[in-house]
């Protein structure tokens, strides 16, 4: 049980520090923008793109993916 | 019935954008950013929550570790282990209901439950890592019956959905292929016991893994089925319970529980820390004797075939 215990404040602290070390937001986990418009490649500017060079997609192009995925 | 009210109530919250309909848009608010612990296709025009294996192929894709979603993964796994598949996803309850149909019933060997894994780590996320496309999305039956027959039935106009022309006009070979996978795993649901969760499913391959390390587990009393082992014939995924309880085919429905012989628990991980009863003993005393009269009665009943 200890172990379980371990391994779940683990996995806990890796969903909090994880993403905050690399900048990842809840926005990443679906590529949409939340405030109902489609984001642009500039989404990736600034600080951000700087800190996680391999967020290169358009997600624009990741929601076209998304969509055009399912038919 | 508990059960099936979960799965309904997970399909219903799960895919609840009833704005699709009115705005002529798929949902993008901030609820997209958090995934269900079942698959459920995020490209449903009325999906309100992520699918964690797009998201997952969304990551490879982008080569970027998933932390939140290894986290949510871990979490959950280590709790419950694969009760969600059980209990919350509603395309398990598509196929027990499949399988309700009468035909002749099917049962594959267990070997074929590893394919699975080579979907998880094949299809799901190598393919994605190296093509940089979500190919299990591309060709998921989940996607197909939730996302890609409703888009072809709606056609919606405008916004992202006509760019390049209208959906309908788009449709080409992958959605024929798409449906025939769909119908294929329909039909076969018809015949074998969940097949899609047992063969292929990615979500159901990573749940799998926590079988037997979760918080929660089940735990049999004793080995022995005074029913002569016929108890397993009422799990929907054709496990034998009394000789491998934690088997990661099982999605912990829980139905084993409420079975006559009644020897199936499902209990913390710490219940099993507490000191034996003192008539633990005498439980194993008779467990051999039942044991011993099960096997004299198997023996004459094969002397008699």
């Amino acid at each position: 049980m200890r172990r379980q215990a371990f391994c779940i404040s683990l996995c806990l602290l890796l969903s909090v520090v994880g993403p905050a070390l690399f900048a990842q937001t809840s926005e990443d986990v679906c590529p949409v923008s939340p405030d109902g418009e489609l984001a642009e490649t500039s989404d990736f500017n600034g600080e951000r793109a700087s800190r996680s060079k391999d967020f290169t997609v358009p997600r624009r192009q990741m929601l076209m993916e998304m969509i055009t995925s399912v038919y | 019935m508990k059960r099936r009210l979960f799965q309904i109530g997970t399909l219903v919250v799960s895919n609840s954008y009833i704005g699709a309909v009115f705005y002529n848009t798929i949902y993008q608010g901030p609820f997209k950013g958090i995934c269900v612990p079942v698959m459920n296709c995020y490209g449903c025009p009325l999906a309100t929550v992520s699918c964690p294996i797009g998201t997952l192929q969304h990551f490879a894709i982008i080569k970027a570790l998933p932390f939140m979603l290894i986290g949510f993964f871990g979490i959950i796994g280590l709790v419950v282990g694969r009760m969600t598949c059980g209990w919350l996803c509603p395309f398990g309850l598509f196929q027990e209901m499949l399988y309700k149909i009468k035909t002749k019933k099917f049962f594959p060997r267990k070997v074929w439950s590893y394919s699975k894994y080579v979907v998880l780590v094949g299809l799901t996320l190598l393919v994605a890592y190296w093509v940089g496309e979500p190919w299990f999305c591309k060709l998921c039956p989940v996607g197909t019956l939730e996302a890609g027959i409703p888009f072809v039935l709606w056609n919606p106009t405008g916004d992202i959905f006509t760019e390049g022309g209208s959906i309908v006009s788009r449709v080409g070979a992958l959605f024929y292929a798409k449906l025939f996978i769909l119908f294929g795993l329909i039909a076969a649901a018809t015949f074998v016991q969940q097949p899609f969760c047992r063969y292929a499913c990615p979500m159901g391959a990573i749940w799998s893994l926590f079988n037997r390390v979760s918080l929660f587990k089940l735990k049999v009393r004793s080995s022995v089925c005074a029913f002569f082992d016929d108890c397993h014939r009422g799990c929907p995924v054709d496990i034998n319970v009394h000789h491998n309880p934690n088997d990661g085919d099982c999605i912990r429905c829980l139905e084993c529980t409420k079975w006559t012989c009644k020897t199936v628990k499902f209990k913390p991980a710490w219940s099993e820390e507490k000191a034996p009863p003192e008539h633990e003993h005498e439980h194993s005393d008779l467990e051999r004797i039942v044991k011993e009269m099960i096997e004299k009665e198997r023996q004459s009943r094969n002397h008699k075939n």
